[in-house]
C-alpha cells in the first residue's frame, strides 16, 4: 500500500512538474526525452489506477454475489429448519389431540361412573369396602346368608341404578 | 267322645300349621326364584348391552334413571371379565326384599344386589365390582 502511495506521489509530482512553466527550450535532446518519459509515466499511472478500480469493482461484485449466495443458502437453510420445526409441531399437535381425546374419554367414563354412583350415594348404596357389606349383613338379624362374601380389604365400586 | 274331639282339633290345628308353614316356605322360595330370574335376565341384558332388556323388569321410577351410556359402561366392565356364566345365590334380606348374587364370569366375578318391589318389579339393581 505504501509502495502504491509512493508511486502515486511520485507520479503526481511529475505531473506537477509538467505544469511548471517550462524553461525556455534549449532545443536540447535531454528535455524532450524527459518530457516523453514523464508522459509515459503519467499514462502508466492512469492505466494502473483504472485497472485497480476495475479490479476493485470486480472484487466488490464477486463479494456481493457471494454474500447474496450466502444469504440465499442461509434463507434456504432457515426455511428448511423452520419447515422441519413446523412438521414437528404438527406431529406434536396431533399427539396432543390424541391425548386430549383419550383424556376426554376417561373423563366421560369417570363422569358416568360418578353419575351412577352418585344416585346410589344419596342413600348410601355405594359400598366402598366388603367390610361395610359385612357390617350391614350383621346388622340385619333377618338376613339369611347362604355363603359369606369373600373377605379382604378390597375396595369395591358400585354400578347400577336405584338404592339398596 | 270328648277326647276324640280334642284329638281331631289337634290334628286339624297341626295340619293347618303345617299348611301355613308350607305356604310361607313356598312363598319365600318363589320370591327367591323370581328375584334370581329377574337378576339373571337383567344381568344378561346388561352384559349384552341391551337397554330394553335391562329395563323390562324395572319399575317406572328406575326406568327413568337408565341411560344407554351407563349400560354400555357396565357392559364393558362385565365383558372385561370374560363370558357370563350365570348367578350364584349369596344372601337375601326378606324384610327389605333384597337379594344378593354372585355373577360368575370366565375371569372373575361381581356381586349383584337387587331389591324387588311389592309388585315384583325391580326397584334397585346394583353391581359391585372390585375397584381397578
Amino acid at each position: 500500500m505504501n509502495f502504491k502511495r509512493a508511486i502515486a506521489g511520485t507520479t503526481l509530482a511529475a505531473l506537477c512538474a509538467t505544469l511548471v512553466p517550462a524553461a525556455p527550450a534549449l532545443a536540447d535532446g535531454k528535455a524532450s526525452t524527459r518530457n516523453i518519459l514523464l508522459g509515459i509515466g503519467a499514462a502508466t499511472y492512469l492505466i494502473i489506477q483504472h485497472n485497480r478500480k476495475v479490479h476493485e469493482r470486480y472484487a466488490e461484485d464477486a463479494r456481493r454475489q457471494a454474500e447474496l449466495q450466502s444469504e440465499n443458502r442461509d434463507a434456504w437453510a432457515a426455511y428448511s429448519s423452520e419447515k422441519r420445526a413446523n412438521d414437528n409441531a404438527l406431529a406434536e399437535i396431533s399427539d396432543l389431540k390424541r391425548e386430549v381425546a383419550y383424556q376426554h374419554s376417561v373423563i366421560v367414563d369417570q363422569r358416568n361412573q360418578l353419575a351412577m354412583a352418585g344416585r346410589a350415594d344419596r342413600t348410601a348404596a355405594f359400598v366402598p369396602t366388603p367390610a361395610a357389606h359385612e357390617r350391614r349383613n350383621r346388622s340385619s338379624n333377618a338376613r339369611r346368608v347362604a355363603r359369606r362374601p369373600s373377605s379382604g380389604d378390597v375396595a369395591m365400586v358400585s354400578y347400577g341404578w336405584g338404592s339398596i | 267322645m270328648g277326647l276324640d274331639l280334642v284329638r281331631s282339633r289337634a290334628v286339624f290345628a297341626s295340619a293347618g300349621l303345617v299348611l301355613a308353614l308350607a305356604a310361607c316356605g313356598g312363598s319365600g322360595a318363589n320370591d327367591g326364584g323370581q328375584a334370581q330370574n329377574a337378576a339373571d335376565t337383567t344381568t344378561r341384558a346388561v352384559y349384552n348391552d341391551d337397554i330394553g332388556g335391562v329395563t323390562q323388569n324395572f319399575d317406572d321410577t328406575l326406568k327413568t334413571q337408565v341411560t344407554r351410556s351407563e349400560v354400555g359402561i357396565l357392559s364393558d366392565k362385565m365383558h372385561s371379565m370374560g363370558d357370563y356364566q350365570g348367578l350364584t345365590f349369596l344372601s337375601s334380606d326378606p324384610l327389605k326384599s333384597e337379594y344378593t348374587y354372585r355373577a360368575n364370569f370366565a375371569k372373575g366375578s361381581m356381586n349383584v344386589v337387587l331389591r324387588l318391589d311389592s309388585d315384583g318389579k325391580i326397584g334397585a339393581y346394583r353391581v359391585l365390582a372390585r375397584a381397578q
